[in-house]
């Protein structure tokens, strides 16, 4: 008895250092994604950045409000979603884009070297001033930013009190089916929810109250759209699960057109 | 001086000896002096040889040629020497003083005005006219745009707005033909600004032999004077177009100083730059600008006055540009999305006045069109030749050579040569010589060499600095004031990306450079003419970073490219242009009118009805059917009497038989009283050609005295021959005191006497 005691004293204790590890293991490992700055060009099988015309960027955000060891929810899908995204891209385009990403804080100084940065879970996006003001300027020189994967109500309220500290007067439109973005590569002429990877096991395509899809958009004076909005949808997932049997063609096909005309559409307008 | 010497010991003046014929008046033959002469010679040598034995031989002859010739001399003038001179007949024949009366005989020199100079010289009771009157029916004129008599020099105003002195001679000549015109006397300060009269008419003064003297008025130099010679500047820009005005500055006196240039447009200074002085007489300054409103307007190019300057009104001059309210299409081919094409689009987009209309390959077989007025723009992808020559410029960007068909290459090619377009070649990884270019037609078009193929790719991706070249400089501005201007283009990020290019090519300028971070330069922003229409070079993509990375309300990027894309398509003809002369006629009445004409292909026309309405200022409206050139295909011309001054505006329309083949329409100017200003010095070497191409001479307004005697031997008009002796002419005593006196000195040496 008590030597079997003493075993689930041992097996606690074992699991508790292992959670201790798990914890620690975890936070540090959040802890270095949350620094991407300290990615060097040698952490890049296909070389530095500087050598190609286009980079994925990913937007490293935070949402200080969650807990520790869910310090941020920029790194949603990554790097899976943006390394498939991208061999779609080299597939379909002639646009020399190297087949890694690349992580940047919004205060990172080499931020404007990239006109095009994707941001996932806007819904849990937090900007400070100084963020928000780097961002506007990143924009109004031409940057282009898509934002992805955030649904309902909740979200929504904080991606919009976030972005209009970017902009704090400019509209957000809708974006209508005949606007260039969805015709400057692929012609996309019907607006289709793309579901998440929940759609597997919940059977809905929404998530939340997030029930109809939105494409919108915050146009410069030009009207030429700077930030695309892609609301109660979720690319990042569909690219991420193209290789996954049960996750439908359809949706991954869809995901990925939209993809390539915003990338298109960025490095034309 | 040495005329009155020679007066002196020859009798006569030179003019006469040059006009007279000598001859020896005794009536004894010729022969028998030289056969006395040579008498003497043997009587002299004789007596010295037999009868002076203390004389060496090299003293007896030096002593015998001394004798000989004195012998020689008296004997000659036995036999009566003389000069027969054509005499002009008293009160028989016509005398023609012209005397200048334009706005620059006003001008003082020493104190004096120049047309007082004249009057003091040729009044009514002063000697000169006296003199020339007791010889000759003299008749006075004022000349200056037109030629009329009058009475006397007090009647001249000196306020005749320019000096047409060929002119007003041919008019005199033409009016005097059928009287014995003796001689004509010119008046004037040379400064010639009208059209030079016909070549026929000088040589039949000259046939006639009827001598001009001028008489030059005025200082030769001034000590200390700036003017603005010429001011080149193109006659149309588009707005917002970088605008270079060639600005010819001459100096005098000025040396080591430096005074500042400026360009206006009404009041707004549009840019200023400092011009520094040195041992030049003349230096070619560049001023760019980039004109602020639409429509015709007049820039005024002006150098600040020094102290102590003769002329301040020759310190400005203006020009009329046509700020022409029109958009320019350029053809923007790209061959892979890319962040420079996106730039250069956005740079473009508020500009009004260009359309870029941009082909991008975005896959092996996907284009995706922009900037197209209508679905069928480009919906073939590149367009054939007669759509091409739609388009006033051409962008070729990453996308190689042998995209471009063998056909398409001849079209873009006559795209440059004929139509007169400007191509623009972009760096890229399949651009330049990465994209094969080299081995293409298109390589003519590109003002570098190309890197020889088979080497490594000479499109480099690393940060260099964009710096402009002297010349870059004087072509594009970022900002106006000269110093921002400097700064602004240091401050410029470095570009992304260059691509190594060979030799700039003779005739190539080369704008700006890429400097590596080991220093080394390359060429990256260069052009040439070519043909009719001008090859550029921008060996990059990487200026799109220029954008990102300074603040949003920076538009250094946005108008680098406007003043890039402007220069490429401002000179862009159109099928049937016309053009005159000059923007400005000083001056100047007769105005020349070219006219191109060319179909929808660029082929010259020489069978079109070619007329040009003209628009003069007093709101008339003439018509001018031009002639087709007989050596130059397309080219049609034709000459107008432009009258009141003012802005004249000419349009003109080509037709081929019911068919019109083009408009297109321009303007030109006319001033009076300027070109008096420009050069006022007196014009020695015009005064001195006139003269000594009719056998007159020129002279000093101050030794007009000597006119009276020089016409006197005028070959021109009624004259008598006259002999006069030349025998007691004090030359020939002064040789033989000097004969005499030398055998008198020797012998005194030789103690022989």
């Amino acid at each position: 008895m008590a030597r079997q005691g003493k075993s689930h004293v041992g097996f606690s204790l074992l699991l508790l250092l292992a959670m201790i590890l798990a914890a620690t293991g975890g936070f540090a490992v959040q802890y270095y994604i949350s620094k991407p700055d300290i990615e060097t060009d040698t952490d890049f099988v296909d070389g530095p950045a500087d050598q190609y015309e286009y980079i994925f960027t990913r937007l490293a955000h935070n949402y200080p409000n969650l807990h520790t060891w869910q310090g941020h929810t920029w790194d949603t899908d990554y790097p899976k979603a943006d390394r498939l995204f991208l061999q779609g891209v080299l597939r379909w385009t002639n646009i020399q884009a190297r087949r890694q990403e690349q992580v940047l804080r919004p205060l990172s100084p080499q931020l404007f070297a990239f006109p095009f940065v994707y941001a996932v879970e806007p819904g849990y996006l937090h900007l400070s001033e100084e963020e928000a003001a780097r961002l506007r300027e990143y924009l109004l020189r031409g940057g282009f930013l898509v934002v992805d994967d955030f649904h309902g109500t909740r979200e929504w309220q904080n991606f919009e009190a976030q972005i209009r500290k970017v902009f704090p007067d400019r509209p957000i439109q809708e974006v209508e089916l005949s606007d260039p973005i969805f015709h400057c590569f692929f012609d996309i002429e019907q607006k289709i929810q793309v579901p998440g990877l929940q759609f597997l096991y919940s059977g809905h395509l929404y998530e939340q109250d997030g029930f109809i899809p939105h494409w919108r958009a915050i146009y410069d004076d030009d009207h030429r759209i700077m930030v695309m909005i892609n609301f109660n949808m979720d690319l990042g997932d569909a690219w991420e699960w193209s290789d996954f049997p049960q996750y439908p063609e359809f949706y991954t096909s869809y995901a990925y057109r939209l993809g390539v005309n915003y990338l298109v559409y960025a490095m034309t307008h | 001086m040495w005329e009155a010497i020679f007066k002196f010991l020859f009798k006569y003046p030179p003019v006469a000896y040059s006009r007279g014929r000598l001859t020896l008046a005794s009536g004894w033959p010729g022969w028998a002096l030289v056969v006395v002469v040579l008498l003497a010679a043997v009587v002299v040598g004789f007596y010295l040889w037999k009868l002076q034995p203390r004389l060496s031989p090299r003293q007896r002859l030096l002593v015998w040629s001394l004798q000989s010739l004195v012998l020689a001399v008296l004997l000659l003038l036995l036999w009566r020497p003389s000069l027969v001179v054509s005499i002009m007949v008293p009160q028989r024949n016509v005398l023609a003083v012209l005397v200048d009366d334009s706005a620059s005989m006003a001008m003082a020199d020493n104190g004096s005005r120049r047309v007082d100079q004249v009057r003091k010289v040729l009044d009514d009771s002063g000697p000169l006219l006296q003199q020339l009157r007791d010889k000759f029916q003299v008749r006075l004129y004022r000349f200056s745009s037109d030629v009329t008599r009058i009475a006397s020099a007090a009647d001249l105003k000196a306020a005749g707005p320019s000096s047409h002195l060929e002119e007003s001679l041919a008019e005199i000549h033409s009016e005097l033909r059928h009287l014995p015109l003796a001689g004509v006397v010119v008046a004037s300060d040379g400064a010639q600004n009208g059209p030079g009269a016909s070549p026929e008419a000088l040589e039949e003064l000259k046939a006639r032999q009827i001598p001009i003297y001028t008489l030059g008025v005025g200082r030769e130099e001034f000590a200390r004077d700036l003017q603005i010679d010429d001011v080149a500047m193109p006659s149309t820009a588009l707005p917002d177009s970088s605008v270079v005005a060639t600005v010819t500055v001459r100096q005098r006196g000025y040396l080591g100083q430096s005074a500042r240039l400026e360009v206006r447009e009404g009041a707004n200074v549009l840019k200023t730059r400092e011009v520094r002085f040195g041992p030049a007489a003349v230096q070619t300054v560049p001023l760019n600008f980039i004109p602020k409103t639409k429509g015709l307007r007049e820039y005024t190019v002006s150098i600040e006055p020094l102290s102590g300057e003769a002329i301040p009104e020759n310190n400005s001059q203006s020009r009329l540009i046509e700020v022409q309210e029109r958009t320019a299409k350029i053809l923007y081919v790209e061959g892979e999305p890319r962040w420079e094409y996106k730039f250069l689009r956005r740079a473009l987009e508020e500009d009004s006045n260009l359309r870029l209309v941009s082909l991008l390959r975005t896959s092996a077989n996907k284009f995706y069109r922009q900037g197209i007025e209508n679905e069928q723009e480009l919906a073939e992808g590149l367009p054939g030749r007669k759509e091409l020559f739609k388009y006033d410029g051409l962008i070729v960007g990453s996308i190689n050579a042998s995209f471009f068909s063998p056909q398409q290459q001849e079209d873009i090619y006559a795209f440059v040569s004929r139509r007169g377009g400007g191509a623009l070649f972009l760096g890229g990884r399949e651009a330049l010589g990465d994209g094969g270019y080299q081995s293409s037609s298109l390589a003519d078009l590109l003002p570098v060499q190309l890197e020889n193929p088979g080497r490594s790719a000479s499109f480099q991706r690393k940060p260099v600095k964009f710096q402009l070249t002297p010349r870059g400089l004087e072509r594009l501005q970022l900002t106006a004031d000269e110093e921002s201007n400097r700064e602004g283009w240091q401050k410029l990020p470095p570009l992304g990306t260059y691509q190594i290019l060979g030799e700039p090519k003779p005739g190539a300028v080369v704008l700006a450079e890429a400097v590596a971070p080991e220093g080394r330069h390359y060429p990256v922003l260069a052009f040439q003419r070519f043909g009719r229409g001008r090859g550029m070079v921008f060996a990059t993509d990487g200026s799109w970073r220029w954008r990102m990375e300074m603040d949003a309300t920076n538009r250094s990027h946005e108008t680098f490219w406007k003043q890039i894309l402007h220069f490429l398509v401002n000179d862009t003809p159109a099928p049937v242009s016309i053009s005159a002369g000059k923007t400005l006629y000083m001056d100047e009445q007769r105005v020349d009118l070219v006219a191109q004409v060319h179909d929808e292909n660029s082929e010259p026309v020489n069978g079109a009805a070619v007329v040009a309405t003209i628009f003069p200022p007093d709101g008339t409206t003439q018509e001018l059917p031009l002639q087709p050139s007989t050596a130059e295909d397309g080219i049609f011309r034709g000459t107008w009497e432009a009258k009141p001054a003012g802005v004249y505006r000419v349009e003109v329309a080509a037709r081929l038989g019911d068919r019109e083949i083009g408009k297109s329409a321009s303007y030109f100017q006319r001033a009076d009283g300027l070109l008096e200003f420009f050069s006022p010095e007196q014009n020695v070497p015009l005064l001195t050609r006139l003269a000594e191409q009719t056998g007159g001479r020129y002279y000093p307004l101050e030794k007009a005295g000597v006119l009276p005697e020089q016409l006197t031997y005028s070959p021109a008009g009624v004259t008598v021959p006259e002999v006069r002796d030349l025998w007691d002419m004090p030359a020939w005593f002064l040789l033989l005191f000097l004969l005499k006196g030398t055998e008198w000195v020797l012998r005194k040496r030789w103690r022989t006497i």
